[in-house]
């Protein structure tokens, strides 16, 4: 008998057996436990096997190409980054390309694989704060013009490399800020050394 | 990389934190903003089982406490217009405790608040899809869509039929709480809209004796207010059918109300009926308090009560029908 995933879905409040009319699609249901009304759907992949098969054959004869990492397997792709071939185990497919568990890994290391992002600092955020905020305390700005001026050159291209591309309004608006205050302070200081 | 098309499926905003909700080419994508930064969590569509959206348990409790502080700001908003003099605190005060009665509103307008959860091949994850359940259906039948353009569709027939090949416990009809004996289903709940009609009835009544019966100052108006109140109460119950624990209290103060209500009606009639034959229609208005004018309004005033009372009494038979599969749900 072909084994299930896993042999029942739970109720999130009792983690009592669920029934499949809670995965009616016409109308919600209750737990027949504890009566937490609740819908769901459930999805073909309930009822495929665990061990689902990706034909990872041995190597029978001299003329088939093995795989780099598992020389008895055998090859069924290549890896797009550095060429070697993998067997149905190794070949990993990541955003749409064939790549290896070596390069892969060094693709990581270089935060080129966006899948692997699980976190993002906003850095057009942080520089619009750190323009705006700080004119509550106006001379605090004499530092944080310039930091803003500073951060905005550093990571202006951040934004194309999120999960979610943002804009840059951000940093044009923290900018055009920071170039005020910069500004402010230029005549300020001419002004008091016109003064003296 | 190559570029992904992200279709937003929801957001969530709340004061500090927000999440919003994507539909990539191949995953669902969870992003939850806080501050300066985002955390992502990733829902591959070949690798989600299942997902079940269900109604905020604690919902009906934060739901309770709106409604009582509702009803006091009501009351104290009744209190309030009945004085002589409206001065500018009092309008201002009126109109803070004006807001008390916008979150029970929005709570019937919108529903109960909902929670989720994803099962995958690896784990199983909470997820909150909307804030309110109705919206979370909707988001669901979309997130729906996406998953089955990767998977293949899972029809209910096809549920039962692979559920059967697989002898999955999915088939296990459990007599749970609350179930029917004989069919072993569970009742689903449905507000008999009767137990709003008369509701509604009485606090019209409650509205009009108020007045009729010259009850004057503070105690009219904060009758006419707390009425008016449950009124609209009753209307928007009536149409958005409302969390269970909202209508389980006005169905038993409508038990009391209809029994009391009909007692009294009964009476009127009767009484009025006797008085019309004994003593003549003159009699009957002077009983009434108001000016004899014209026989006619007499008469089709004890016609009225006849009506109400035979009216009330046929509803209180259907919500005797009506209040058991209600109250079979725990």
């Amino acid at each position: 008998m072909t084994e299930l995933i896993q042999n029942s879905i739970t109720c999130p409040k009792c983690a009592s057996p669920l029934t499949s009319e809670i995965f009616s699609r016409t109308r919600d249901s209750s737990c027949p436990h504890c009566g937490l009304v609740m819908t769901g759907r459930l999805f073909p992949r309930f009822f495929k096997p665990h061990d689902e098969q990706t034909n990872n054959t041995e190597v029978t004869s001299d003329n088939e190409s093995s795989c780099f990492f598992h020389p008895n397997k055998l090859a069924v792709s290549h890896c797009s980054e550095c060429g070697r071939f993998l067997c149905a185990l190794c070949e990993l497919n990541i955003e749409d390309k064939i790549i290896c568990p070596t390069c892969l890994e060094k693709l990581d290391q270089e935060k080129k694989v966006k899948t692997f992002t699980n976190r993002v600092t906003f850095w057009d955020s942080i520089v619009l704060s750190l323009a705006i905020l700080p004119m509550l305390f106006w001379p605090v700005t004499l530092v944080t013009a310039p930091l803003t001026l500073i951060f905005i050159w550093r990571h202006f291209k951040d934004t194309k490399q999120y999960l979610i591309p943002r804009n840059r309004w951000r940093f044009y608006i923290a900018g055009l800020v920071a170039g005020m205050q910069i500004t402010g302070w230029t005549v300020l200081a001419i002004v008091l050394l016109d003064k003296l | 990389m190559r570029k992904t098309s992200a279709k937003k499926l929801n957001k969530i905003h709340g004061f500090f934190r927000w999440m919003n909700l994507y539909g990539l080419d191949d995953h669902l994508l969870v992003e939850n903003i806080g501050g300066y930064s985002a955390d992502y969590r990733r829902f591959f569509y070949e690798d989600i089982i299942s997902i079940i959206i269900y109604k905020d348990p604690v919902w009906k409790y934060r739901a309770f406490f709106n409604w009582v502080f509702a009803v006091l700001g009501a009351l104290f908003i009744g209190m309030t217009l009945s004085s002589k003099s409206l001065s500018f605190s009092s309008i201002f005060t009126l109109i803070v405790t004006g807001f008390l009665l916008i979150f029970p509103i929005l709570d019937l307008l919108f529903g109960a608040t909902s929670k989720g959860q994803i099962r995958t091949l690896t784990s199983t994850e909470g997820i909150i899809l909307a804030r309110r359940y109705r919206k979370s259906k909707k988001i669901l039948g979309k997130i729906q869509k996406l998953v089955e353009e990767r998977q293949g569709v899972l029809d209910d027939e096809s549920l039962i039929n692979k559920s059967l090949e697989y002898k999955s416990p999915l088939l296990s009809h459990s007599m749970g709480k609350g179930a029917d004996k004989k069919t072993g289903k569970i009742p689903t709940t449905k507000y008999n809209p009767l137990y709003s009609f008369f509701l509604i009835l009485l606090f019209f009544e409650v509205i009009v004796s108020s007045l009729q019966m010259k009850i004057q100052g503070d105690t009219a108006l904060l009758l006419s207010s707390f009425s008016v109140l449950l009124i609209i109460v009753n209307v928007i119950v009536l149409f958005k059918q409302g969390s269970l624990y909202i209508r389980k209290p006005l169905q038993i103060l409508s038990w009391v109300s209809l029994t009391t209500f009909l007692s009294s009606i009964v009476v009127t009639f009767v009484l009025s009926v006797i008085m019309i034959f004994d003593y003549g229609l003159m009699a009957e208005a002077q009983y009434i308090s108001i000016s004899y004018t014209d026989h006619r309004f007499i008469i089709l005033r004890t016609i009225y009560l006849g009506l109400e009372a035979l009216l009330v009494a046929f509803g209180a038979l259907i919500s005797l029908k009506g209040h058991h599969s209600v109250y079979s749900i725990s």
